[in-house]
């Protein structure tokens, strides 16, 4: 792969910024086999470190919540008791939805733990991704009627060891409500239904109102701070 | 935290696993401004470490972003870039720290600097 396809990896807008310089660099230094990997981890650096901060784990959060939101009224006007077997099947679309969404919400929360993330953090992000897809991945094979049975609660533990670990990481950078909020959306998750999905519901609501605080926040503190 | 920052001032250990290239390229632009390749080289020779492109170019994103070094008006498709004063500032508190560790160090290895006996010596 040329230094031009390499460096075509990278945000349009960082590329503009930095795309010629390293494109210069690479044509003198040449691309072994190391600075191969090490230019993949900069160009997936660079998206997940934009210049402007992206909106994508605010909506992400916002649709999250909104969908466990429904979910949790679809299951309270559910007139049959939760013990009943299937109960779940009418509202699976709408949690199906949500804990879609949560993957690229855990991730932006990942993010605000900044460059020192520790391994606490790592930990608790790649166990929540992991964690979130095999819940989706078992939701969807019960919404299409594959299967319905322990991989949906195991997945789901999984993502909730996951989202208190994040949780446990951002209260050590001083985010307190943040990491509370994880702590107590990770509880629910683990909860009894009847009392878990309106909790789950609830704490994922604060947190995206957290994160939309801070997105407004960061958004009108960076007017002019970046140096061209 | 995570060790490989744990021994730098909060400034740099802020950056995580860009703490240890942040301060290579801080050293290498101390002497003058340099490009890309040049911090590369520089930093390689200063360290021993060699600094990926990728990592080089994350690295004085983040040190640009936090005023930690500057960028000159580029010469073809070469940029230099300059410390700051406040990079120069950082560099010698981070400079300073890792000395009064070494200092510290080597002290205490001097007065602990009596090697433990051999068990393999003992029957002669």
């Amino acid at each position: 792969m040329s230094a031009e396809r390499y460096v075509r990896l990278y945000p349009r807008a960082w590329r503009e910024r930095y795309g010629d310089e390293l494109e210069a660099v690479l044509e003198t230094a040449g691309i072994g086999a190391r600075s191969r990997i090490d230019l993949l981890r900069g160009a997936v650096d660079a998206h997940l470190h934009p210049d402007t901060p992206s909106p994508l784990p605010v909506v992400a959060a916002l649709s999250a919540s909104a969908f466990a939101v429904a979910h949790a009224i679809a299951l309270g006007t559910e007139p049959v008791p939760t013990e009943w077997p299937g109960y779940l099947e009418a509202a699976l679309p709408l949690i199906i939805a949500s804990v879609l969404a949560l993957i690229p919400a855990v991730i932006g929360l990942w993010l605000k733990l900044g460059d020192a993330d520790g391994a606490l953090g790592r930990f608790g992000v790649i166990l929540a991704v992991v964690g979130y897809g095999a819940w989706l991945v078992a939701l969807l094979a019960a919404a299409t009627r594959v299967a319905y049975g322990p991989l949906t609660a195991a997945a789901a533990t999984v993502a909730m060891v996951g989202t208190a670990a994040l949780g446990v990481a951002l209260v050590g950078r001083s985010r307190l409500l943040l990491g509370a909020l994880l702590g107590a959306a990770a509880l629910a998750g683990v909860a009894p239904p009847a009392l878990g999905w309106p909790a789950f519901a609830a704490a994922w609501t604060a947190v995206a109102v957290v994160v939309v605080a801070d997105f407004v926040a960061a958004s009108d503190g960076r007017g002019g701070q970046r140096v061209a | 935290m995570d060790a490989e920052a744990s021994e730098l001032p909060d400034d740099l250990a802020a950056l995580g696993r860009f703490a240890r290239p942040s301060l290579a390229i801080l050293l290498a632009l101390s002497e003058g401004p340099k490009h890309g390749y040049a911090i590369m080289a520089a930093a390689r020779e200063l360290t021993g470490e060699p600094l990926g492109p990728g990592t080089l170019y994350a690295t004085l994103s983040r040190l640009e972003e936090r005023g930690l070094i500057e960028a000159l008006p580029a010469d073809d498709r070469r940029r230099p870039y300059r410390l700051t004063a406040d990079g120069a500032a950082v560099l010698r508190t981070q400079l300073e720290g890792i000395e009064g560790i070494v200092r510290a160090g080597l002290a205490r290895i001097g007065r602990s600097a009596t090697p433990p006996a051999r068990s393999d010596t003992t029957t002669s």
